[in-house]
């Protein structure tokens, strides 16, 4: 924890630094082999910490901690899947404008829920994924083709569907890369000064003359429109979706774990924890699967608590913590 | 007509709603006096419909009298679970106690479903049948008997709050922490007795419950939110705010499932708690800085 109170460094400084190195061995990993499985599970890890770093964004960097990203995730997935399946029209377009339009549910929610303590916020937070997925829960009662929708497996680039897994992959670890510059870009910004001093102390902040609600809104918005973006994806990944499945706290409660375990308030955290955690529990939905399938929960919640009691800086405190004693040693070597 | 419902979903929601109530007591107890959010309430409750289910089960024993078996072991694993769990977050900020609660909940509700299946059970009581009618009113034993015995709970632990001397050092701190402390009541064991006192409450409403609803591993986080609207619509650290809060969120839940559609109940009562934060953030009936 205690890297997030140093003052951040420029954009370009530390280009080849350890984070930089990851993202090259991780852009060349799905070619280390053509099977489909690695690459689907590549994918996911991809897509998770694409995921977890939009969270991290407003909760780890902003001390926001939101449980409203299971409505954005869920919006998101619900604008690509309903455009492209009953208006034809391309997820390309349907992703954004889905993140646009979960920027303006994060607005309502902003607004209802700034004012309040951490706590309250926390509880706010999730009354409102609650009450928007019983919302689309009832509205998605009415259509005539079941609670679910599907999407038409129609290959093509602009359907963002594709014969093979590949693209798919691949598209993932754009968006990760998006997601990646735009953390770096933020946090070493003046806004991402701003974001921290918030965290710290939001009264000093604002007495300093921070525009609190603007930077906190501004940051809640931008994790809102990718969280939106990355349940498109998943939307058009899947092939099927429905309220039940997309506005799951506990698929939020995935990529949250992985930013807490990974390290929070860190770039590389959320990405370590997805890359560490997400073939864990595939290996559990789905080998062990059947009735284990709660192995991997029921691991993951006790996991939970040991890096809150243990470790709260999470993965990247170990490394941070090793690093600097293999430095001390080394330099006490060359003396 | 219409009367007749309205007044038979009144009277049935009231019922509920005490019953409610004594859940939420036990979290505004927790959160109130240690200053903990136990996002694993709901949970906790689960494992006690479970407790209450298996002892029927093995022993034959009514559900209503499983609470002499469930209570005081409730009591021991919220001390358990305090020694190992939360007693570490006591001085943390509010995000680890969220994070380590929720993964408590993650880890109890999937717990339960590996150990229990996801199938759902119910454990009848020897009363459960019987129907009771006033008139053009229907009441049905479960409830009624569940509302009763809460309602004497409530008032017993009111009578134990208020005037002995545990209670009154309970109050105490979750008036004030750092005074009581100095006035010579040991802050730490009392944390004990709240907690193991917040989940016995959990354990008589699971044997409550049970009669009525049958028991499944995700039961458990519809009832957190449930608990946690009504401590925030009561007002933190109220009593008899709980006793209104669990009402009125009992009544909005037959109102908009009757009228309207079952599945709005949620989104109904997460839009009245939005309104409450926003308005009325101490609640109805609390009063600011009040804790218990």
């Amino acid at each position: 924890m205690s890297e997030k109170h140093s003052t951040p460094r420029g954009f370009w400084k530390g280009m080849t630094s350890p984070l930089v190195l990851l993202i090259v061995f991780l852009g060349l990993a799905p070619l280390f082999s053509t099977h489909p499985f690695y690459r689907h599970v590549l994918t996911l890890a991809f897509l998770f910490a694409f995921l977890a770093e939009a969270w991290n964004l407003i909760s780890g960097y902003g001390g926001l901690f939101s449980l409203a990203h299971a409505a954005f995730f869920g919006v998101g997935a619900y604008t690509t899947a309903i455009l492209y399946v009953d208006l034809k029209i391309s997820p390309w377009v349907g992703l954004p404008l889905g993140g646009v339009l979960s920027v303006v549910v994060a607005s309502f929610i902003g607004f209802a829920t700034f004012r309040l303590r951490q706590f309250f916020f926390v509880l706010s937070t999730m009354a409102c994924a609650e009450a928007i997925r019983a919302l689309f829960g009832y509205w998605r009662l009415g259509v005539k083709t079941g609670l679910g929708t599907t999407i038409p497996w129609n290959a093509g680039f602009m359907n963002l569907t594709f014969k093979n897994e590949l693209p798919y992959t691949y598209i993932a670890f754009a968006l990760l890369i998006i997601v990646v510059v735009v953390a770096r870009f933020v946090t070493t910004s003046k806004v991402g000064y701003y974001l921290r001093a918030i965290k710290d102390d939001e009264d000093a902040a604002l007495s300093m003359g921070v525009r609190t609600p603007r930077v906190k809104l501004m940051i809640f918005g931008m994790s809102a429109f990718f969280t939106a973006v990355g349940g498109g994806f998943y939307a058009m990944y899947m092939g099927y979706i429905e309220p039940n499945t997309v506005f799951n706290i506990d698929l939020m409660l995935q990529y949250i774990l992985y930013a807490i375990v990974g390290g929070m308030a860190t770039i590389a955290g959320p990405i370590i924890g997805s890359i560490i955690l997400v073939p864990l529990m595939i290996f559990f939905q789905g080998f062990i699967g059947g009735k284990m399938a709660s192995l991997g929960f029921f691991i993951y919640g006790i996991v939970l608590i040991f890096i809150i009691i243990m470790a709260p800086g999470g993965f990247m405190q170990g490394i941070r913590s090793l690093s600097k004693k293999i430095f001390r040693k080394a330099r006490l070597a060359s003396q | 007509m219409m009367v007749e419902v309205i007044l038979q979903l009144t009277i049935s929601a009231v019922l509920t709603g005490i019953i409610y109530a004594l859940m939420a007591i036990g979290l505004n107890l927790i959160f109130g006096v240690v200053r903990i959010i136990n996002f694993a309430h709901g949970e906790f409750l689960m494992l006690a419909m479970y407790v209450t289910y298996w002892v029927f089960r093995w022993f034959g024993l009514d559900p209503y009298l499983s609470i002499l078996i469930s209570v005081p072991l409730f009591f021991f694993i919220g001390i358990l679970i305090h020694q190992g769990v939360l007693r570490h977050l006591l001085d943390g900020p509010e995000e680890s106690q969220v994070i380590a609660t929720f993964g408590l909940a993650l880890a109890l509700r999937h717990g339960a479903a590996l150990v229990w299946s996801t199938d759902h059970r119910s454990a009848k009581s020897a009363v459960a049948d019987k129907i009771l009618n006033i008139g053009f009113i229907t009441l049905d034993y479960p409830h009624l008997i569940g509302a009763i015995l809460s309602g004497m709970l409530i008032a017993a632990l009111f009578i134990f709050l208020y005037y002995t001397y545990l209670g009154r050092a309970i109050r105490a701190i979750a008036d004030q922490r750092t005074a009581a402390f100095t006035a010579g009541i040991n802050v730490g064991r009392i944390y004990y007795i709240a907690i193991g006192l917040g989940l016995a409450c959990v354990a008589f409403c699971g044997a409550f419950i049970i009669p009525f609803e049958s028991v499944f591993p995700t039961i458990g986080r519809n009832f957190t939110l449930l608990c946690f609207v009504i401590v925030v619509l009561g007002g933190m650290g109220n009593l008899w705010g709980c006793l209104l809060g669990g009402i009125i969120i009992a009544l909005i839940e037959m109102m908009v499932g009757f009228f309207l559609a079952p599945v709005l109940t949620t989104f109904a009562y997460f839009v009245l708690f939005l309104i409450i934060v926003s308005v009325r953030p101490a609640g109805l009936l609390g009063t600011k800085g009040r804790m218990i």
